[in-house]
């Protein structure tokens, strides 16, 4: 029974970290059509600029976390602006920009190595010396700040996206740009602040998760190819969708190497992606994948 | 407009291609800083100097330990420029960056040997990244030393010029031996990570636990890309081990998680963890096991060993700091080794070198350097359990009831 | 209008001498690292020009090429390590396996779009890649990966370089002759309508579903036999090769050459490859140079080298037959 609570609690925690990284994949995806491959890489520099302001730099939790999204928002819509939208003036073949998201993600990495370094690092705890036990299990207070967070900032992000004008320009500008331009939605600007906002989701994953996981050069390379599963699984483009897949995906993975075998643990992962994109590629939530022109 | 501009720009890729044939020739051999003295004397000038290629992952996903083994590379080479070099050359080492990829080491490797043709080798730490290039260097006769800890590298392979100046995990078995009985050891746990290095040291591990009839309640195996071990942790601790051996690349996390999940006694490494993963692990890095050769220090006073402080007292000078991490040693022992070897030959010839190199006798960081026996450099090596925030010499502590103790404070 | 016939006789002859001679010339400049160089760069025009059937010419995305390259690589060695099987056959029986789970594949990713087909081709390579580090009864090594052998024909063992350059040198010109022959056929034309207009193709009674799979397939043969070619140059395989990040420095290759080319995908690869040797003294900014080099590839020449290039030729070809007073 304890193995049962331990493993659930731990599901919940993964499943909450995927779901904030699917949540940015279907952010970017619904309001400007592309796949974000270079998202693994922002949340690795969420990660590192978190630690950088918390740990090296001494700055009170919360003014590094504001700090941190801050920076990432405008790395963002710098990309977005900069590399993506040049791209698609110059009427690129949509497979040209997916490859420059990859090669954005080699540039990332190699720049976070020079400037954060190689080594690995432990990020300090938020609530220091503060050990909560649930159910005979130690949680880290850190955990229970992550699912917390990502709870928080998912329904915040279903209302801003359902309820608020911004919101409702960002779906209308995915949707359909030309008849969002033609009534009144600057779409070049609604584009780069998806993009940003999509990028804070990420690197707020990347300081969430950053105290559980510690901090390394490999920490979004392997949730976020993963996370596309969860995405997938819930709808790619529904918001609700990515947080139901992402702790869908959470909770699949933990069991399964909880009582099968470890050695499966990422397999699944890739098996339910391609299982999904075969057979019911609108995922849990139906959502209809905005067609490829 | 647009036009003229492309066409300028495919103009000016092909010339840059041409340009990149050129490019292709031997790269600068990078002197380290204090051989610049050294060349600056007319006569030596006239003397060419003794090469040695390495490679390393500088960047990718293996990269975390490459500056640190460059830094005790070069304080070795300043060390032997400064005392009369190879045999009175002067020493030069060109670097390259495998990128993690063991295509470009095995690239590199005839690159090293073909273009820049050294005189010696130090490849990558990565068990991967050798075995992809190492043929290339041992079919060229070039004396190899290398500094990776798993096991079956050299006994697999047979290669008349590769040498070892590092750990191998398959002789740190010997360590848990009579410890185990002292203890009174009856169950083991082990979680690994599918490395070379770390599968053959728990093959061994489980051969041990055979012979002396203790038993494997749990065995785990994981990725060590992965960031999240709660699933096999907590088989692990549901199965009551003794003692839990914990061959994890990066101990870190696993041990964070594992005593998080209310395992308190020993957890038994298969080398000195790097300063990093004490950093991760934290309070929780108290009762760490391990077999090593060496330890990093926080302390210079804290060394007792006169050939170790000497090189602390080095590196020191060099970069303000001791160093955190062991690959440091490694690096410097192989150059080390390389330069005894030059010294028994009298000539710098590939051949002279390696046969040297079987006579070897010396001292190292981790205690004396014996290729006399075999390619291996180190047979024999300590352990240590970190309490208190201190190394503890492992038999020591034990006959002295540390372990007791230890089993009481949980 | 006046035609003037090219002669393609002596370019091709003197290529010709030149492909052969190379590494005697290599060698008589001293620098016979070009040969090693010219080994990689046959197994990656084999892989590249098969991409080029899929992407080039049929408009297929495939973002887990590497897991076929891997199939083909494991295939040849695994075959040749246990099964006793003499490795030119091995790599031949690795490619067809390699081109049959390409098929496999194809056939549910055929109603995938553009974005969804990605997804599920990187899914598919790191399936490969997970399979290949956790496989039944440790056969490929698991991370220790595994040792290979050169091939030998007829008891002459190609354990130099020059003799696998050799080797390649004929197996390039093989599958070019395959590729050639596909591209100039029906197959070719039925490819490029499915890239150019899939509904116009569908209406115009060319079974989509099945060509696409014929697609697929034989870029999988292609690059299933670099994988075995890659696997017995280099005589160590193991997972951390066939990543991601190898399926797109194939897709790299392409583009930075030009699609639908044979010139491009040359061009692509050798580019690549002189590039890589030459930013090799910039150690810690490789990769950075890399992804900046692709993104301005796209930019700037989104028809790659080569293509630009040849529109280079056209544009001038058309300005001498304006002066030269014909109706263009």
């Amino acid at each position: 029974m304890l193995k049962f609570v331990t493993l659930f609690i731990s599901a919940t925690i993964l499943g909450c970290t995927y779901g904030l990284i699917s949540l940015s994949y279907s952010l970017i995806y619904k309001s400007s059509g592309m796949m974000a491959f270079v998202n693994p890489d922002l949340m690795t520099w969420g990660a590192f600029l978190g630690f950088t302001f918390y740990t090296l730099m001494g700055l009170p939790y919360p003014i590094a976390v504001l700090l941190t999204c801050v920076v990432m928002f405008c790395m963002g819509f710098a990309i977005q602006k900069g590399v993506v939208r040049n791209l698609i003036k110059r009427n690129v073949t949509p497979m040209y920009i997916t490859l420059t998201m990859f090669a954005m993600g080699y540039i990332l990495q190699n720049l976070s190595q020079l400037i954060f370094g190689s080594v690995p690092r432990k990020f300090d705890s938020i609530i220091p010396g503060l050990k909560i036990q649930l159910a005979g299990i130690q949680v880290q207070p850190e955990a229970i700040i992550c699912v917390g967070v990502s709870l928080l900032i998912m329904a915040l992000l279903q209302f801003f996206m359902n309820k608020t004008k911004l919101g409702t320009a960002m779906r209308a500008a995915s949707m359909d740009p030309m008849a969002a331009e033609s009534v009144g939605v600057d779409v070049s600007l609604i584009s780069g602040l998806s993009w940003g906002l999509s990028t804070t989701v990420i690197a707020a994953a990347g300081i969430l998760c950053g105290p559980i996981y510690s901090v390394s050069m490999v920490l979004g390379a392997n949730l976020g190819a993963k996370a596309f599963a969860g995405a997938v699984l819930g709808g790619y483009g529904n918001m609700i969708g990515a947080i139901i897949g992402g702790l869908a995906m959470g909770f699949i993975e933990t069991f399964v190497s909880g009582y099968i075998s470890s050695d499966y643990k990422s397999l699944i992962a890739y098996i339910v992606l391609i299982l999904f994109l075969f057979v019911k590629p609108t995922g849990i939530m139906n959502e209809r994948a905005i067609q490829d022109v | 407009m647009k036009k003229n501009v492309r066409m300028v720009l495919s103009l000016l890729v092909a010339a840059v291609l041409i340009l990149g044939l050129v490019g292709c020739g031997t790269s600068e051999p990078t002197a380290s800083t204090a051989s610049a003295p050294a060349t600056e004397s007319g006569s030596e000038n006239a003397l060419e100097p003794y090469v040695i290629g390495a490679y390393m992952p500088i960047t990718g996903t293996n990269s975390t330990w490459s500056f640190i083994l460059e830094r005790g590379q070069d304080l070795a080479i300043e060390e032997i420029n400064a005392n009369g070099g190879f045999n009175g050359h002067p020493v030069e080492i060109i670097r390259y960056d495998t990128t993690s990829s063991n295509e470009e080491a095995a690239k590199i490797a005839v690159r090293l040997v073909e273009v820049d043709k050294v005189d010696a080798c130090l490849p990558s730490p990565m068990s991967n990244e050798i075995k992809a290039s190492a043929n290339t260097l041992n079919n060229a006769h070039i004396p190899t030393i290398v500094v990776g800890t798993s096991a079956t590298l050299l006994s697999d392979a047979n290669w008349d010029y590769v040498w070892r100046t590092a750990l191998n995990t398959d002789f740190t078995m010997s360590a848990w031996e009579s410890a185990f009985d002292e203890m009174g050891v009856k169950t083991v746990a082990i979680i690994n990570s599918q490395e070379d290095v770390c599968v053959a040291v728990t093959q061994a591990m489980e051969e041990l636990c055979a012979e002396k009839g203790i038993e494997i309640v749990a065995k785990e195996s994981i990725d060590s890309a992965d960031t999240d071990f709660t699933a096999p942790l907590a088989n692990i601790v549901s199965a009551k081990p003794d003692l839990v051996c914990s061959y994890a690349l990066e101990p870190g996390n696993v041990t964070v998680q594992l005593r998080r999940l209310g395992y308190d006694g020993l957890i038994i490494q298969r080398e000195l963890p790097a300063a990093n993963d004490f950093e991760i692990a934290g309070d929780d890095s108290r009762g760490w096991a391990f077999p090593s050769l060496y330890v990093t220090y926080t302390d210079i006073n804290d060394c007792d060993i006169p050939y170790m402080r000497s090189f602390l007292e080095k590196y020191q000078a060099a970069y303000g700091e001791l160093p955190e991490y062991e690959w440091v040693y490694r690096g410097y022992d192989a150059v080390m080794a390389l330069w005894e070897a030059s010294k028994i030959a009298g000539s710098n010839d590939k051949e002279a070198i390696n046969e040297a190199l079987s006579q070897v006798v010396c001292d190292g960081l981790g205690g004396t350097i014996d290729f006399t026996k075999s390619h291996e450099g180190y047979e024999s090596f300590g352990s240590f359990v970190y309490e208190d925030g201190k190394f503890k010499e492992f038999n020591t502590w034990l006959s002295a009831g540390g372990y007791d103790a230890y089993k009481q404070n949980d | 209008m006046l035609q003037r016939k090219k002669n393609y006789l002596l370019p091709a002859a003197g290529a010709t001498v030149l492909v052969l001679a190379f590494p005697f010339l290599a060698n008589a400049f001293g620098y016979t690292y070009a040969i090693t160089l010219a080994c990689y760069v046959q197994l990656y025009f084999i892989a590249v020009s098969g991409y080029d059937v899929l992407f080039g010419y049929c408009g297929q995305i495939n973002m887990g090429l590497a897991g076929f390259y891997a199939i083909g690589a494991y295939g040849s060695a695994i075959l040749n390590e246990y099964c006793n099987i003499p490795i030119i056959l091995s790599m031949i029986i690795a490619s067809v396996a390699s081109c049959v789970v390409g098929a496999i594949l194809a056939y549910p990713c055929g109603k995938l779009q553009f974005h969804f087909l990605t997804l599920a081709t990187i899914a598919f390579g790191n399936i490969i890649n997970q399979i290949l580090s956790h496989s039944p009864g440790g056969i490929t090594g698991n991370f220790n990966g595994m040792y290979t052998q050169r091939p030998s024909l007829f008891g002459f063992d190609m354990t130099s370089t020059t003799s696998y350059y050799f080797f390649g040198l004929v197996c390039v010109i093989i599958f070019a002759v395959i590729k050639y022959h596909v591209v100039h056929s029906k197959l070719g034309r039925a490819f490029s309508a499915i890239r150019d207009n899939v509904k116009a193709a569908d209406g115009m009674g060319i079974n989509v579903r099945l060509y696409k799979v014929i697609a697929f397939a034989i870029c999988a043969l292609f690059t299933g036999f670099a994988g075995s070619m890659y696997a017995h140059l280099v005589g160590f395989i193991s997972p951390d090769t066939f990543t991601q990040k190898q399926s797109v420095l194939f897709l790299t290759m392409l583009i930075f050459g030009g699609t639908t080319s044979f010139g491009g995908s040359l061009i692509g690869v050798v580019a690549l490859m002189l590039v890589t040797e030459s930013i090799r003294t910039l150690t810690g900014y490789q990769t950075l140079i890399y992804g900046v080099i692709i993104i301005l590839v796209v930019i700037l020449l989104p028809k790659g080298v080569f293509g630009e290039l040849i529109g280079l030729k056209n544009r001038f070809a058309k300005k001498n037959r304006k002066h030269s007073g014909e109706v263009v």
